[in-house]
């Protein structure tokens, strides 16, 4: 195999050492590290569209949202490929849950420039019987709604179910104010996730708070103070009964290679504000489960890949690059969790979702 | 052309400074050095005191402190184990380095291939991106990657101790097989001179049992002792994995890998370590945690990628 390598390039300075105290208690985000934590999206878009272009999954969406093509390291392609995966695979569940109800919804919060929405639309063998919900900063949702704008592939997943009546200039034109898209399918709005108040804009989106709903959350709730997080965590288990809440985030602090990556994380500007909080898997289990949630199941990557994710999957990606890094994989991925908390009125909806168990297989 | 003496530590103290050298000198050095391992053996005897280093992978300022810690090259002699190039952002450097002091003390420090020592894993892990950001073009690249067919595969201490990049192979069980492979060639995809640079042990399983790497094998501890009886050697030391203390010990101490990136890739927060092997043929691991230059991890001018990937 050959490829040819472009050069690497920035991701962008994300400085800004945020040199508040550390003792006291956040209740709220200051602007240049509000910066920095819209900057990881950029970044993740960026990841997606190497792993997507190496040929990990299918997306032909996400290269409208990325300025800059690089080809990232394979342990970052892998390591990408394994998060959509993991997601497609417990949103199939979900959807195969409640099939017999002809209404659900996704709320993805902190969406960034995710592009699961157009893939699931795009994808011929899901009954598109969901609202698909996006939140997140002001600027992100107008920087989206922009893309959006600007590019007809896109705009042809949203136009679809509209009125013939409109042409596509007005259908879109009429869909969208400054931060906020409405359509049949598909809504974005901004939010503050620190402020409740701001989460209003669902109502404002029309959500309906009595359908099976399943919320996202990857690399979000981190980067805001545990209370604000734990505020979130409440408000959706309060709010929707029939309900799941799958969070990716980073824990184990307190090696080595934890501390190396709070330090690391800490000089882009967007340090992790909760993880101390909740160290290790155990401790994410009680936060979901004391916050109104009746099961949480969690697996860290490592076991995400070996051991939930399809295997024939593996078996294709695998030979896709060279892979060198096993250590490194394992140290890192030791690192990450999926947390899959569940709620629910029906017992047998609860225990027969399939995640953790895939570990004792 | 004739590299002299003169040159030649012109060029190491302008490295030591980390600048690089120009392309020219790069092909004179590589050729010089081809010239010199051409009739060096597959397995290179030495003979102890001599301090042995594993992965470096363009981490320049920690192998700075590596001369520090285990005393300059020609004070000390040195064994590397390959692995000089790809994931950190010094490649050129560290390589050049290496290559310049080989050619100005031939025979106090011997330098083995690696399985990053190749045209294939250096496009995709770092040496070939940063020698065109560097150089502008692959030539830079092409010089140093001929010049590691060249570079010997293996290395016995005193007739006891074998050191090999990676590991074993059941391809050749015998010293006396390796001696005879034609290692002047890209590292193949199988085969004796593939595994001997990809192969890991493993304390849980015996045998030899296919690497999930994609090249190599796994060998176990019947293996490793079977082949140290009949090849008349004592002990093993090899490279190639991450160690988070620095080294391990394996196979009731007849094997340790030994690490010598600390902090790698300014991501795992190990430690890193090289072994000091004297004249009684005892093992000093010497660790030692990230050089404070490399610490802030600043990569020469023209990249200014400065922090490491993580999932964000």
């Amino acid at each position: 195999m050959s490829f040819s390598i472009p050069p690497l390039s920035s991701i962008g300075n994300h400085g800004n050492n945020n040199n508040s105290n550390s003792h006291a208690p956040r209740t709220s985000i200051k602007k240049s590290h509000k910066e920095s934590i819209i900057g990881t999206n950029d970044d993740a878009a960026s990841c997606k569209l190497s792993a997507v272009n190496v040929g990990y999954y299918s997306d032909p969406f996400v290269k409208y949202f990325v300025k800059h093509p690089i080809r990232r390291q394979p342990l970052i392609n892998r390591g990408f490929f394994s998060r959509v995966e993991c997601i497609e695979q417990l949103v199939s569940q979900f959807f195969n849950q409640y099939k017999d109800v002809d209404k659900k919804q996704i709320i993805s919060l902190g969406c960034g420039f995710d592009t699961y929405y157009f893939r699931l639309m795009n994808n011929k063998d899901i009954k598109k019987d969901f609202i698909y919900f996006e939140v997140d900063y002001d600027q992100v949702i107008s920087n989206k709604i922009k893309i959006i704008q600007n590019h007809k592939e896109l705009q042809s997943m949203i136009d679809k179910e509209w009125d013939s009546k409109y042409d596509t200039n007005e259908k879109l034109a009429s869909m969208v104010n400054h931060q906020r898209l409405s359509s049949k399918n598909y809504r974005l709005g901004s939010i503050d996730l620190t402020n409740l108040e701001t989460f209003k804009v669902f109502n404002e989106l029309e959500i309906d708070y009595n359908v099976p709903t399943l919320f996202l959350s990857e690399c979000v709730l981190v980067y805001i103070p545990t209370k604000c997080g734990n505020d979130v965590i409440q408000w959706a288990s309060d709010k929707f009964s029939e309900s799941c809440f799958i969070t990716y985030e980073q824990i184990k602090p307190n090696d080595e290679f934890g501390r190396m990556m709070i330090k690391n994380i800490e000089m882009k500007g967007c340090p992790l504000l909760s993880i101390e909080s909740f160290p290790e898997i155990e401790d994410q289990r009680k936060r979901y489960n004391s916050l109104g949630w009746n099961k949480t199941e969690i697996l860290d990557m490592r076991h995400v890949y070996s051991d939930f994710i399809n295997k024939n999957r593996l078996k294709e990606t695998e030979k896709l690059e060279i892979f060198d890094e096993f250590e490194e994989w394992d140290l890192i991925q030791g690192h990450y969790v999926y947390v899959f908390a569940m709620k629910s009125n029906a017992p047998s909806i609860l225990d027969s979702y399939y995640f953790e168990n895939s570990k004792n297989k | 052309m004739n590299t002299s003496t003169f040159n030649l530590d012109h060029c190491i103290e302008k490295l030591q400074k980390c600048e690089i050298l120009p392309e020219s000198t790069v092909k004179e050095i590589t050729d010089k050095m081809k010239e010199l391992l051409i009739s060096e053996s597959n397995v290179q005897e030495i003979r102890s005191p001599v301090t042995v280093v594993g992965d470096v992978h363009g981490q320049f300022y920690d192998v700075l402190e590596i001369f520090k810690i285990g005393g300059q090259c020609p004070d000390t002699n040195y064994l590397f184990l390959g692995d000089y190039v790809d994931r950190g952002y010094h490649s050129v450097e560290t390589i050049s380095l290496l290559t310049c002091l080989k050619l100005r003390y031939p025979s106090r420090i011997t330098l083995l291939r690696g399985n990053h020592e190749s045209r294939q894993i250096t496009q995709v892990y770092g040496f070939y991106g940063e020698c065109m950001r560097k150089y502008g073009n692959p030539t830079v690249w092409k010089y140093f990657t001929e010049m590691f067919d060249y570079l010997s595969v293996a290395a016995i201490i005193d007739e006891a101790i074998y050191c090999v990049h990676g590991g074993l192979s059941p391809s050749a069980l015998s010293i006396d097989q390796i001696k005879v492979l034609d290692r002047f060639q890209e590292v193949p995809n199988e085969g004796a001179l593939s595994d001997i640079l990809w192969s890991d042990p493993d304390p849980d399983r015996d045998g030899f049992v296919e690497s999930q790497r994609g090249a190599g094998y796994s060998y176990g501890k019947d293996v490793t002792l079977r082949f140290l009886q009949n090849n008349k050697m004592q002990h093993i030391i090899r490279a190639h994995q991450l160690c988070m203390d620095g080294y391990q010990t394996l196979f009731d101490n007849k094997l340790s890998t030994v690490w010598s990136a600390p902090n790698y890739c300014n991501r795992c927060g190990n430690m890193a370590s090289i072994v000091e092997v004297n004249e009684k043929l005892e093992r000093y691991f010497n660790t030692y945690a990230a050089a404070p230059q490399s610490l802030s991890n600043k990569p020469t001018l023209d990249t200014n990628k400065e922090l490491p990937d993580y999932f964000l």
